[in-house]
């Protein structure tokens, strides 16, 4: 038996909603992850290109002028609770917190401000990089578009 | 390699404003309204840090 037009059109008969787009909520664990490893790869991998790049781009700027300023990059294990805070800050910038050595092959060097500055903007780039990570778990999450 | 502060101030608040840019509130958006937030926060950057520096002047020397 088919259903006529007419069948459709009563209330009790009426097509349900158009199936909405499967939760992709599984994902969002990893695409934090990859935001997290490569700053932008999370928003990539999600289809945000241009979030992505700026990201990317915003994260590798901070790092590489904070690391040709000379600042200092916090080593994992620090008395100092100041240091442990800027180990998690630096930690937090991924792939340029392990490629940090590159740069800085002479080490830090704070004797002077343009080295102090160098620390923030390492610092910050891994703040940037952690609210990129929060933000493209939230838009895989689905509480964010 | 050595930088001068102010470029070096430009510099940060120029990247930060443009992160800011893509976490802009919920209220806005589009392109246009992300990329006003962005260029509203480096002005308020740049603003905010000349004003602080000038209110320091007297207490410099």
């Amino acid at each position: 038996m088919t259903v006529t037009e007419t069948q459709v059109n009563e209330p009790g008969l009426q097509e349900s909603p158009p199936p909405q787009a499967p939760k992709r909520h599984y994902i969002a664990p990893f695409v934090a992850l990859a935001a997290w490893i490569l700053p932008g790869s999370g928003h990539l991998l999600l289809g945000r290109w241009g979030r992505a790049l700026t990201f990317f781009l915003v994260v590798s700027g901070l790092a590489i002028t904070g690391f040709l300023a000379k600042g200092q990059v916090f080593p994992p294990h620090s008395d100092d609770p100041f240091g442990t805070l800027g180990f998690l800050a630096d930690a937090c910038s991924g792939v340029f917190f392990v490629l940090a050595h590159l740069f800085e092959k002479t080490g830090p060097d704070v004797s002077r401000a343009t080295g102090d500055y160098g620390t923030r903007f390492v610092a910050a780039a891994g703040i940037v990089n952690l609210l990129s990570v929060l933000d493209a778990f939230r838009i895989a999450a689905g509480s964010k578009t | 390699m050595h930088f001068s502060h102010f470029l070096m101030m430009v510099a940060f608040a120029l990247l930060v404003s443009a992160a800011l840019g893509c976490l802009a509130p919920p209220g806005r958006r589009t392109s246009r309204e992300r990329i006003k937030y962005a260029v509203w926060s480096f002005a308020l950057f740049l603003g905010i840090a000349v004003g602080v520096a000038w209110l320091m002047y007297p207490f410099s020397r």
